[in-house]
């Protein structure tokens, strides 16, 4: 399944309101270079359809969040970071499991292609790697 | 006998066409059996749909060996009134290739129920499969996790609490020949020290002039009369050969071992109608604690699984074991978004991942799907959701034993973490329901259970399909019961003490 270039351009909005592009930079981590919309989009052309299909739907639900959570006439860029912010927390709490389980599979998703670099790994301490100086 | 060979099927096609046996499957039942039977002079050939992954290879990211090594994509799921995933080794070497190693043999308890109830006896003499168990445990080399060696910080926290709440547990036992605690069990070892059937007894099939086939998917076994002549499929892998169909000749039997769900879908399109066929399908659902450390626990060193507490599987049917859980998929376990996420990011490597594995009762059903492939229903009862909350209280009660600060709940409809042993008792009210807690499964039995009876079973006491001649399964979905126990060494065993009846 093919990503639209928009679709990319979500996710990685999306990604920047989960974890702000600051996040461990005390480890020396750099997460603002990684370019999520291309790798959400690689991810699903290698997937099943039906994974395929829960990551492009997730990233739907959470684009019209403002739409059919807050009742606003709004997309997800069209609303302030603190909103983006408390829009992934409700998702994330969310009574109904679908919805609770759409955002944890996008969150998931993310923190995969932002934390499963080498040399992310290897600042982290995992897996014995050796660290860059 | 001349020699065999590794050959990857999408690339250069099949070495041979006929072969005294074929194996589907090359993971722990089919690699047990490669060794076996290859070893008594027969020509072995063994199928497997996944890549023949070597060291060198090896990816670091949890993206990246799950895109490769696990079944579709590491994507599958078990569907009900939950969506849980289960994780399947797609590669050579099968699940022993993607697991932490862990050793048990078949309990006592388990097996004295398989005699008496499913009448296996016969089949599977407990003599005979002590006697397999401790060859295999000889060849693959078994040894304890070595506290100052492969043990992790986590393992020590987590035999430390076992201690202060008098739970028995020990390190674990691995197959393990030469572990530098890299924590990569679950990517695929990169040093080769992991023993999964890709490096020993596949190794061994091969030297006894077995050949084991990568990327050859097994789509149907043709049969001639009540017997089984052939198998036939297409390559799956990368290469010139890709899409191309194939079939293979077996001039004695097919051992089909390609996991609990594809051995009964491969059965079931094959035309075998049993009528307990794809069903009595078991799990050990499990889900990961996390405690946070007031000091760093560093969890991605060490043995992946180092520390296992089995003092309650008697009694409520879970066990405890430390998990170094991908860092990836911890993060995005902890609570929030945006800066309070950011802050609970740097808190990482003050995690500890204790898993809690059920022995569940459920029993769920599998069958082949136009729409997914393979179709897993299964629910939880409401008796192992309650075992499962009180292992879950358990084990948050152990984290704060070893001295967390702090454990996150995991489960919808409690407060996202706790902060002390006194808001342990909110564990006790926590729903049972199966969509509050995230669960995955890992070990899978039943779908061809075994047993005397043709009306209740798929499979004699021999592992031989009942009806149908030169046609055996050699994994866990003969299991009859859930074990309670990681079931790698008893897959072994019973496909070795089998293979041996046919060597």
């Amino acid at each position: 399944m093919t990503l639209a270039p928009f679709e990319r351009r979500w996710a990685a909005t999306i990604a920047r309101a989960l974890v702000p592009p600051g996040a461990l930079a005390g480890a020396g981590i750099d997460l603002g270079q990684i370019d999520v919309g291309a790798r959400y989009a690689e991810e699903c052309a290698v997937s099943p359809w039906y994974a395929a299909l829960a990551f492009r739907a997730s990233l739907w639900l959470t684009w019209l969040a403002p739409l059919w959570m807050l009742g606003r006439l709004r997309t997800f860029t069209g609303v302030d970071g603190e909103t983006r912010v408390v829009i992934l927390e409700r998702l994330l709490k969310h009574e109904r499991y679908v919805l609770r389980m759409a955002a944890l599979f996008l969150k998931l998703a993310i923190c995969g292609m932002l934390l499963g670099d080498l040399p992310t790994l290897a600042q982290l301490g995992a897996y014995r790697l050796r660290k860059s100086a | 006998m001349s020699a065999g060979a590794f050959v990857d099927g999408g690339k250069s096609g099949l070495p041979v066409e006929e072969a005294d046996f074929v194996i589907v499957g090359s993971g722990a039942g089919g690699g047990a059996a490669a060794r076996v039977l290859a070893a008594s002079g027969a020509r072995v050939v063994v199928l497997e749909e996944g890549p023949h992954m070597r060291a060198a290879e090896l990816g670091v990211s949890e993206a990246a060996s799950r895109n490769r090594l696990f079944r579709n994509q590491g994507k599958q799921a078990a569907f009900g009134r939950a969506t849980t995933p289960f994780l399947q080794g797609r590669c050579v070497g099968g699940t022993t290739f993607v697991n932490s190693a862990i050793v048990w043999r078949l309990p006592d308890k388990v097996l004295d129920r398989w005699h008496a109830e499913f009448g296996l006896a016969d089949g599977l003499p407990r003599a005979a499969l002590e006697r397999a168990a401790a060859r295999i445990e000889e060849e693959l080399s078994v040894r304890p996790v070595v506290e100052g060696e492969t043990a992790g910080t986590s393992d020590l926290l987590l035999r430390d609490a076992a201690k202060k709440v008098g739970i028995e547990g020990r390190f674990i036992h691995r197959y393990d020949k030469g572990c530098r605690g890299s924590g990569r069990c679950l990517h695929g070892c990169p040093h080769e020290a992991k023993q999964s059937t890709a490096v020993t007894s596949l190794r061994r099939a091969v030297a006894d002039g077995g050949f084991v086939v990568a990327g050859a998917r097994v789509e149907r076994l043709e049969r001639r009369g009540g017997r089984v002549t052939a198998v036939r499929g297409f390559f799956a892998g990368d290469g010139p050969e890709r899409g191309q169909r194939f079939r293979v000749a077996a001039r004695r039997a097919v051992i089909v071992a390609g996991g609990c769900v594809q051995s009964s879908n491969l059965l079931w399109r094959s035309g075998v109608r049993a009528p307990h066929l794809g069903r009595h399908f078991m799990a050990h659902p499990g889900t990961a604690i996390m405690g946070l450390y007031p000091d760093r626990v560093d969890a991605w060193t060490g043995a992946s699984q180092g520390y296992e507490v089995f003092g309650l599987r008697d009694t409520l049917g879970v066990k405890f074991e430390t998990i170094n859980v991908p860092p990836e998929v911890t993060a995005a376990r902890l609570p929030g978004a945006g800066a309070r996420f950011a802050k609970r990011l740097e808190e990482l490597p003050h995690v500890a991942n204790w898993a809690v594995a059920l022995k569940a009762d459920a029993e769920g059903r599998v069958r082949p799907s136009l729409l997914f492939g393979d179709y897993v229903r299964y629910d939880l009862t409401r008796g192992d959701l309650e075992r499962l909350r009180r292992g879950i209280r358990t084990v948050a009660e152990m984290h704060f034993a070893a001295g967390a600060r702090e454990v996150i709940t995991g489960v919808s409809g409690l407060p996202e973490t706790i902060r002390s042993p006194d808001e342990l008792p909110l564990f006790d009210n926590a729903p049972l329901d199966p969509r509050a807690y995230s669960l995955v499964m890992t070990h899978l039995f039943g779908g061809c259970r075994a047993g005397r009876d043709a009306s209740t079973s798929v499979v004699d006491p021999t592992l031989k399909v009942h009806g149908v001649d030169a046609l055996y399964v050699m994994d866990a979905s003969v299991f009859p019961t859930n074990t309670g126990v990681n079931p790698q060494h008893s897959i072994m065993s019973i496909a070795t003490v089998a293979a041996e009846r046919l060597a």
